[in-house]
């Protein structure tokens, strides 16, 4: 194979192919690889399942739904490296906000609180007869789907008939909430913050609060390239692990968001990119940052560890909300799409200390705890107040 | 509607496009192969609104829509009656929509639209995707040649002007530079051009 071509959307959590690319970790692999920004989550997975790209930048459920062939040709994916933990957010646009605010002041402060005062807003409405809320996620198979549903089923609210979720990608949502499309989103960093700097909209909540320590992206590859290419794809697991080294460390942080903010990557100010990195909020007055030192987690707490725990949970909402059958066989479809076992063969013959076990108990740890002498970080499930 | 669904009549597409003539030029040769074109529409995130005011049957969208994506969430939507899909989620068809992401071009139809009465539309989308697309570069190509020759005809006229040579002399000493450090005629130009204005 002479050149490896992958692609990415831009979004913050791009960020180890980047700094893998201009860092020279896939150099040091020996591997020429070509990075191509695209424009949608189905170019994506279309051009990998037909062999235009070799590895891809992917929301994690999509591995699901593509294996599954949900609104797309069926083909198996699998992954073997994880992109980073958290990263996204739930934003409203301002008119939302200030119709919450007559329930709640100072919102922004109080994340917990958001999802019952949504609620308090939706009655309202049913009241007056006024449409219902509108909001976006970047994919029908995604995180940020599940998240957000997740949140407000929380709250009492009934999602599949009080709101309407619909899709846009991530570098339009901005521009859909400035114009009144939607009214609000959940979305990947930089485009929460960006809304805030632009005075489109508020960020309310991170989905860090919504389940601790979630998963987010993956590598995407097809398996029969795994199979075929299993020398070139465990070499693009470590250069991207080395990348995630990099980012971790505070003192790359200003090339770390030069980088992103370079037209060919994100394109998006340096200052709409920096707040997530740093852990904080941004709110309209951008004077009283709050801090979310876990917003986006690139390495710490093994977040580049493919659990099979954590496509678990995705497939389990998958069923929730009624996307796939009852009847698929969860564990089994968590085990064939993440290649948990090699992860932790390429990581362990560089010296790397990680677990044995594939998967953990999901939604019982409220602090950091060590999993066989690893830390791993908390993963509780929100409390709506 | 019920036409297309039954296997009658005329299958309604809405063509979704940033380059709207390109879209026309589609339109056109959708209609002169005896197709109905109900709507062209630019991309956006009001994009499910006009799905919902036309209702097409089939759908065919430029890839390099950033908007592309609204598409896949008809395929969770309910209210949107019929319920469109998206296309060629059938393994027979994976030769037409591998040609079809390359040309770059991709198509999502209402359920229960039969399969082999839209293949001929992608295959119109299809060629003339890359028609277009060998038009552009043609003419990209035209407008570099002529930039190229801009930049020599400036190289000789600076040289000319500043070193007191004729024509001749000056389009000779650019070649013979171009053939000694092996690089293009409009390159050695560049460099001319860059120190002596």
């Amino acid at each position: 194979m002479d050149q490896i071509k992958i692609g990415f959307i831009p979004l913050n959590d791009s960020a180890p192919l980047i700094v893998a690319k201009e860092q020279g970790f896939f150099e040091e692999q020996g591997l020429d690889v070509a990075l191509c920004r695209e424009v949608s989550w189905s170019n994506i997975r279309d051009k990998l399942v037909f062999g235009e790209y070799h590895a891809a930048h992917m929301l994690a459920p999509m591995l699901m739904s593509t294996t599954l062939g949900l609104g797309s040709v069926k083909r198996p994916l699998v992954t073997a490296y994880s992109f980073g933990l958290n990263g996204n957010a739930i934003s409203v646009s301002n008119a939302l906000y200030e119709e919450m605010s007559r329930y709640e002041s100072q919102l922004v402060l109080k994340p917990e609180k958001s999802a019952s005062v949504i609620k308090k807003v939706i009655r309202a409405r049913q009241q007056s007869g006024a449409p219902k809320l509108r909001f976006a996620v970047v994919f029908p198979f995604s995180m940020h789907q599940y998240l957000l549903r997740y949140w407000l089923a929380e709250a009492g609210i009934d999602v599949e008939r009080e709101v309407h979720i619909t899709v846009v990608s991530p570098p339009s949502m901005v521009k859909a909430l400035e114009e009144g499309l939607i009214d609000a989103y959940c979305v990947g960093e930089p485009w929460n913050t960006h809304a805030v700097k632009q005075k489109v909209g508020v960020t309310l909540i991170t989905g860090y609060e919504i389940w601790n320590n979630a998963p987010e992206k993956v590598l995407g590859v097809r398996k029969d390239w795994a199979e075929q290419y299993q020398e070139i794809h465990e070499k693009l697991v470590l250069a991207l692990y080395r990348a995630s080294e990099w980012i971790d460390r505070p003192e790359n942080r200003d090339a770390l968001t030069a980088y992103l903010a370079s037209p060919q990557y994100i394109g998006a100010p340096i200052e709409s990119i920096r707040n997530a990195l740093n852990g904080e909020v941004c709110n309209p007055g951008c004077s009283t940052c709050r801090r979310v030192p876990n917003f986006s987690l690139p390495f710490k707490y093994l977040a580049n560890f493919p659990w099979q725990s954590h496509a678990e949970w995705i497939l389990s909402q998958m069923k929730r909300w009624h996307q796939i059958s009852e009847e698929i066989d969860v564990a089994e479809l968590a085990k064939a799409v993440y290649l948990t076992d090699v992860y932790r063969s390429v990581l362990e013959k560089h010296g790397v200390k990680l677990p044995s076990v594939n998967g953990k108990e999901e939604g019982v740890h409220s602090e950091p705890w060590l999993l066989e002498g690893v830390e791993v970080g908390e993963d509780c499930f929100i409390l709506v107040r | 509607m019920t036409n297309a669904m039954s296997g009658y009549g005329l299958i309604r597409v809405m063509l979704v496009d940033k380059d709207m003539g390109r879209s026309a030029l589609l339109a056109q040769a959708l209609t002169d192969h005896g197709y109905e074109v109900i709507a062209r529409v630019e991309p956006g995130p009001g994009l499910l609104s006009n799905v919902a005011r036309f209702m097409p049957d089939m759908i065919v969208v430029d890839t390099e829509s950033p908007d592309r994506d609204i598409l896949e969430s008809m395929y969770l939507l309910n209210e949107h009656n019929p319920l469109p899909v998206i296309m060629f989620a059938d393994e027979d068809n994976e030769r037409v929509i591998q040609e079809a992401i390359r040309s770059g071009v991709s198509g999502y139809i209402v359920r229960g639209v039969d399969m082999q009465r839209v293949k001929p539309i992608m295959s119109v989308a299809i060629a003339r995707f890359r028609e277009y697309q060998a038009l552009r570069d043609e003419l990209k190509k035209t407008k570099s040649e002529l930039e190229q020759s801009r930049l020599v005809e400036k190289a000789k006229r600076l040289l000319m002007q500043q070193k007191g040579v004729t024509e001749q002399e000056a389009y000779e000493a650019i070649r013979k530079r171009s053939m000694d450090s092996n690089q293009k005629l409009y390159e050695v130009a560049e460099t001319i051009i860059s120190v002596l204005e």
